[in-house]
């Protein structure tokens, strides 16, 4: 068997493979790799410490990427940035108190997935509804072509806007926001990663835009700045008890990377309705892989964990295959028009 | 792998996270670079205008014009 440093040329392709994979949701959805990369670590029987210590580095790799790209595209506002992760961090001490004192209860593995099971499935059926309405209340993923200047506020946000609880914040877009706001939403939003223990992408980024009026762009490229902090000082932490695997982070992040410019480029060809569909199916099935391996968990059945990550990688192929067969599907529909586009 | 078991736990720790962040800026501009060299070529494949063997031997037009402007 051929190896490359020590590992084998066939780990390292799968990795990459799979990273690719990821890659293309990564670019597409601007969020998705920690629960992704973890669980198959653990079923492919790497130590628990390794799965999560190695999915950190890689997500940290994958936002440094991703930011530098929004950064490129000027959809990051740092200020918000840095605000969100003070609220972030302060939120995320606090769950994990709230954490540990279940624990000691021995209720955290019941309470976790269940929580985790509604806010997935609910943010999931949440988004699919606001995109099957069409009346483009719901997330635009756009990230390249939208003008943040001129993005639509959801109503949600207006009426939170409208409380001017001084300081006001002038934020990115032109509009101003309380500063109490801000870090009740990043306390809200840590509270909940620290409690669910995962790295609160999916769960800031519709925050940003639905309860403070980000545009999505800027909510995209400012939530994958504040991943480059979390990532970097997880990544740290673990990696200093030897946790975090090379061999894992470098092949998975050469085909993110790759995956997450196709992903990218996917966004300016699929229908913005489209996208919103795929985004709550992909947190539908997560919802369901999570209450799967719940039950296994409580059936003592532990093939129903291999059935859980059997959904969640099925529902990552489904998703990135759809993405990209949308996207070729609409290449090849109009090349005339589209060639313009391309070369001008 | 990369020969930095030797090195002490922090400053381990210090090159692993440094190691992802220079593959991370490396893949960025690296990926950026075949993006823009390959990129055009790829999507007049995709939209069935050329042959990938067309591409592969240049005998692809590049623009509108058949790249006359270029």
């Amino acid at each position: 068997m051929m190896e490359i440093m020590g590992v084998s040329a066939t780990l390292l392709a799968t990795f990459a493979g799979f990273g690719l994979l990821i890659g293309i949701l990564f670019g597409f959805f601007g969020m998705g790799g920690s629960f992704l990369v973890t669980p198959a670590l653990l079923v492919m029987g790497y130590e628990p410490n390794v799965a999560v210590g190695s999915g950190l580095a890689f997500v940290f790799g994958t936002s440094v990427i991703a930011t530098l790209k929004h950064r490129d595209l000027g959809q990051v506002d740092y200020k918000l940035g840095l605000l969100m992760i003070a609220g972030t961090t302060a939120g995320l001490e606090v769950g994990k108190i709230g954490l540990e004192a279940l624990q000691h209860m021995g209720l955290a593995d019941s309470v976790v997935s269940v929580a985790y099971v509604l806010l997935l499935g609910g943010i999931g059926a949440f988004v699919t509804r606001e995109a099957l309405k069409g009346d483009g209340g719901g997330l635009d993923h756009d990230v390249d072509d939208v003008d943040a200047d001129d993005a639509e506020i959801p109503e949600i946000a207006q009426t939170i806007q409208s409380y001017r609880v001084w300081p006001m914040i002038r934020l990115r877009g032109g509009y101003t926001v309380s500063l109490w706001l801000i870090l009740g939403v990043a306390f809200a939003t840590g509270l909940l990663s620290g409690f669910l223990g995962v790295g609160g992408g999916f769960i800031r980024m519709p925050a940003l835009f639905y309860l403070i009026g980000v545009p999505v762009p800027i909510a995209v490229g400012t939530d994958l700045f504040e991943i480059v902090f979390s990532g970097g000082i997880g990544s740290l932490l673990y990696a200093q008890s030897g946790a975090v695997d090379l061999s894992i982070v470098v092949p998975l992040l050469a085909g993110s990377a790759l995956g997450a410019r196709l992903g990218a480029a996917a966004t300016a060809l699929v229908a913005e309705e489209d996208i919103k569909v795929y985004f709550g199916i992909m947190l539908l099935l997560g919802a369901l892989a999570v209450a799967v391996r719940q039950i296994g968990g409580l059936l003592e059945l532990p093939v129903l964990n291999t059935v859980s990550l059997a959904i969640i990688l099925g529902a990552a192929l489904l998703v990135s295959g759809a993405v990209t067969y949308s996207a070729v599907r609409e290449l090849r529909s109009v090349p005339s028009e589209r060639a313009v586009d391309v070369d001008a | 792998m990369f020969g930095i078991e030797s090195l002490g736990p922090s400053l381990q720790a210090a090159v692993l996270v440094g190691v992802v962040l220079v593959e991370a800026v490396v893949l960025y501009v690296g990926y950026g670079g075949l993006e823009a060299v390959f990129g055009p070529s790829l999507k007049r494949v995709l939209q069935g205008r050329c042959a990938l063997a067309d591409v592969v031997f240049r005998r692809c037009p590049t623009a509108e014009n058949g790249g006359g402007n270029r």
